[in-house]
């Protein structure tokens, strides 16, 4: 029948459509500025944290559970990476992911085993981070040891971001696991009754996302040098908008695709390098971003389709004999 | 309209989602007449009636009742306008004395400035209760001190009550003894005297027969028949509510089949929640084994128990080589499956494809090397799906989308598909229609043939008949019969352990 092909359609495209009307909105409104080489080697740049950030959110939002202290997790991670850095360079990088994946397994455990509704748990998460980040950051931020900063190249960074992402839609569409994940999002009954083990597989997701933010935090914090309090601060909300953006399904997990978070959060830099390039004032950025999700979101929601479906329904009535 | 109808349903449909409960229905009642309903589970007659009662809304055609248009609100409305309903579920209020519900929603005839007359109320409740003759219940106890079929007597004093113009019945007779039987009859009896009109719907097909003049039959939604009770018999009914012969082909056909000697599950002194108090029994292989009671008897948790869904479970679960089932992944690992009452909340991903559904349980069995291609899981899923003759698109259509009866059979595909050898089922057949029914049946019957052992717990009692090796009865948690295979065994025996 046309409906379902049509409908398929329009899951396949969904990811890209923002992103494509995006570019051509601020390629018309820059002039073409937006499309140099130059100008799209930054957008990328600027993406890369948040697409690590993105997909380990992606993970744990597919099962239906909610993370929010990512920002918190990055600050700390890299204060950490920085602190310990000091010592050795090295011995910073591996405890700077071990924080990361402590972390998620902390957030991990409390949600899933501890069942604490994971809304509240994750932002307690966040906000014991940032009290702890006051009491050992105080008023001067910490410095990332020089050594790493000839990381800083994107010749190192997209490597990088291309294996984790292609190891993450591996795990996602190739292993049970990712199957698994999107089954518990479905239905966590049913998939408790075919006998998967959903708690591990929730925590799981948790260490995944703690590991994703801690290399997040590594390329926030070799870019800008230090570890302040304001690190990763607006990371929360930028994967909020990126997964709304890339069109990932906040309503079930069972049609939840990797792409939303990748291409997501391109088209989030996408939309903040255009509005720069455009003059547009930081006040009227977050109000257009902020404006852009709700947006995006409504038209998304259960209700604009119940709203939609009424609608057609009653055209069908009312030509029935 | 003609002075002796009392009620006429025009064109009435009623869809919940994908499922037409009630497809373009128009029948009429008479005054004075006992009108029976017969159709299978799922063919719309008890949402009929719902639409007649006010408990659901009509989503397209008229409802007259005496000339006049009919738009009941709820229940209580509806009897305003003399409709009363009696339905087969207890509908008493616990907390409330005997008098309290007997007038339930119509006790303003007894309040004066805002004050209710209680004596005034009990005393009315007496006097009806006697007219009944049941001088055992006391209008002033609290309804939780009578046992059900009481509670269903006093419900049907309630209907009398209001001396309704149109009485409806939903399957009430099922719950009672031949006593509250009698008392039903003559409630019927005494409303039609009056020239009021009943409409009754019951399975039991001779009670029917006895009662009514005339017999609408419905099958998926429709309207299939009306005919004169004196012009049909049994035979004649069940072959109109099915649709085609029914000369055995609907549920197994063999009788004398010996159950096998092989216990392949032994389950002693479980012990469950607040439902299970002590059950023990043996399931042999290649058998169906059948559990019915009543809804509150506990046989539901009992398969959920089995399975190792419920927490507080004690006693044991044993199979044949010794080791002990206690969780559901020590299910799984042992070939037991468990298909559940509520498929859309407990069986089915919804929003998956059908692949995903079937391959649900098999994920680590499909891949090579630990990984799984979409490939691999739609080829899959379609060799499984041949099995059943699952009615679809294509196996990327998404399950949600599935009539129930294809949802029961994408449910039931992902346990064989993972070679299950013990069958937990929870009233497989609910809300199927008849078409795919019997295909389940024959599904049932294949599984058992192949050496499988199937627990089919059920509200149907002919499903239970039809199918089973041996039927256990449950009461109160407890098991309180056993019945044996038998042409001869028939509902009204079961009820008896039941009630």
């Amino acid at each position: 029948m046309k409906k379902i092909s049509k409908e398929k359609v329009f899951e396949a495209v969904k990811p890209y459509l923002a992103l494509i009307i995006l570019i051509l909105v601020f390629a018309i409104g820059t002039k073409g500025q937006s499309l140099t080489t130059k100008n799209i080697k930054i957008v990328m740049e600027q993406s890369m944290a948040l697409m690590l950030a993105s997909t380990g959110v992606f993970f744990v939002m597919t099962t239906g559970m909610m993370d929010l202290s990512i920002s918190g997790v990055v600050c700390v991670c890299c204060f950490i990476l920085a602190k310990i850095g000091e010592i050795n360079p090295v011995l910073g990088v591996v405890m700077m992911l071990v924080t990361g994946l402590l972390l998620g397994l902390f957030n991990g455990v409390i949600t899933s085993v501890l069942k604490v509704p994971s809304f509240l748990a994750t932002l307690c998460t966040a906000y014991i981070c940032t009290g702890l980040m006051t009491h050992f950051i105080a008023s001067s931020a910490a410095m990332v040891p020089l050594s790493l900063y000839s990381f800083n190249t994107f010749g190192f960074k997209l490597p990088l971001i291309l294996i984790l992402l292609i190891l993450a839609a591996g795990l996602f569409y190739l292993r049970p696991f990712g199957h698994y994940v999107r089954m518990i999002g479905s239905n966590e009954t049913a998939a408790h009754f075919s006998a998967i083990k959903v708690t591990k597989i929730k925590v799981l997701c948790f260490v995944i996302n703690g590991g994703l933010a801690a290399v997040a935090a590594f390329l926030i914090g070799i870019r800008a040098g230090t570890a302040a309090l304001s690190t990763g601060s607006d990371l929360m909300f930028n994967v909020m908008v990126a997964l709304t953006l890339g069109g990932f399904p906040f309503g079930g997990g069972a049609k939840a695709k990797i792409s939303a978070p990748i291409i997501g959060s391109f088209t989030t830099y996408v939309l903040s390098n255009g509005m720069l390039l455009m003059g547009v004032s930081s006040t009227a950025m977050s109000l257009i971003k902020g404006g852009l999700f709700l947006g995006i979101v409504f038209l998304t929601s259960p209700t604009f389709h119940r709203l939609t479906d009424r609608i057609s329904t009653r055209k069908m009535s009312l030509s029935e004999p | 309209m003609s002075e002796k109808v009392l009620v006429q349903v025009k064109d009435v449909y009623k869809h919940f989602g994908a499922t037409k409960a009630v497809d373009g229905v128009s029948i009429e009642v008479n005054k004075g007449e006992i009108c029976g309903l017969v159709g299978e589970n799922g063919s719309g007659k008890s949402t009929l009636l719902s639409l007649l009662s006010g408990i659901q809304r009509r989503d397209k055609g008229e409802i007259i009742l005496e000339g006049k248009p009919y738009n009941p609100k709820n229940l209580t409305d509806a009897n305003r306008h003399g409709v009363s309903m009696i339905v087969q579920e207890a509908n008493t209020i616990k907390g409330l004395t005997v008098a309290e519900n007997m007038f339930l929603g119509i006790e303003d005839e007894f309040t004066k400035h805002g004050i209710r007359n209680i004596k005034m109320m009990n005393a009315l409740a007496r006097k009806r209760l006697d007219a009944i003759g049941l001088k055992d219940i006391n209008e002033k106890d609290d309804v939780i001190y009578y046992s059900m079929e009481q509670r269903k007597l006093i419900e049907l004093v309630k209907a009398a009550t209001i001396k309704p113009k149109l009485l409806m019945i939903d399957e009430t007779s099922t719950a009672l003894s031949q006593t509250g039987r009698d008392e039903l009859y003559k409630l019927i009896r005494n409303t039609k005297e009056r020239g009021d009109s009943v409409l009754l719907i019951s399975h039991d097909l001779q009670e029917v027969l006895n009662l009514c003049n005339r017999i609408i039959v419905m099958r998926d939604g429709k309207i299939v028949s009306e005919v004169k009770s004196a012009e049909i018999d049994e035979t004649g009914l069940k072959n109109l509510m099915v649709g085609r012969t029914v000369s055995g082909g609907y549920y197994r056909e063999d009788y004398d089949t010996k159950i096998s000697d092989e216990v392949v599950m032994k389950v002693r002194n479980l012990k469950a929640g607040k439902r299970i108090k002590d059950v023990s029994f043996d399931l042999h292989k290649g058998e169906i084994l059948g559990f019915g009671g009543l809804s509150e008897s506990g046989m539901h948790e009992l398969g959920k128990a089995i399975f190792g869904i419920e927490y507080d479970v004690t006693g044991s679960v044993t199979l044949e080589n010794g080791d002990e089932i206690k969780t559901i992944d020590d299910s799984v690992k042992h070939d037991i499956g468990y298909i559940s009452k509520n498929r859309d909340s407990e069986s089915l991903f919804n929003q998956m494809d059908i692949n995903d559904n079937i391959a649900a349980t098999c994920l680590e069995k499909i891949g090579s090397k630990g990984f799984v291609t979409a490939k691999k899981r739609r080829a899959f899923a379609e060799e499984q799906s041949k099995v059943l003759n699952i009615k679809m698109k294509d196996v990327e259509q998404l399950a949600g989308t599935l009539s129930g009866g294809n949802k029961q059979k994408v449910v039931l595909t992902k346990w064989i598909a993972r070679g299950t050898e013990i069958f937990i089922m929870d009233s497989p057949t609910r809300g199927i229609d008849v078409g795919v029914k019997a295909i389940i049946y024959g599904m049932l019957d294949d599984l058992r043939k192949q050496g499988k052992s199937l627990i089919i717990i059920s509200e149907e009692l002919l499903e239970l008949i039809g199918m089973c090796d041996r039927i256990i009865i449950l009461k109160d948690g407890e098991i309180s019969g056993e019945f044996a295979r038998s042409r001869e065994l028939g509902e009204e025996t079961l009820v008896q352990c039941m009630v």
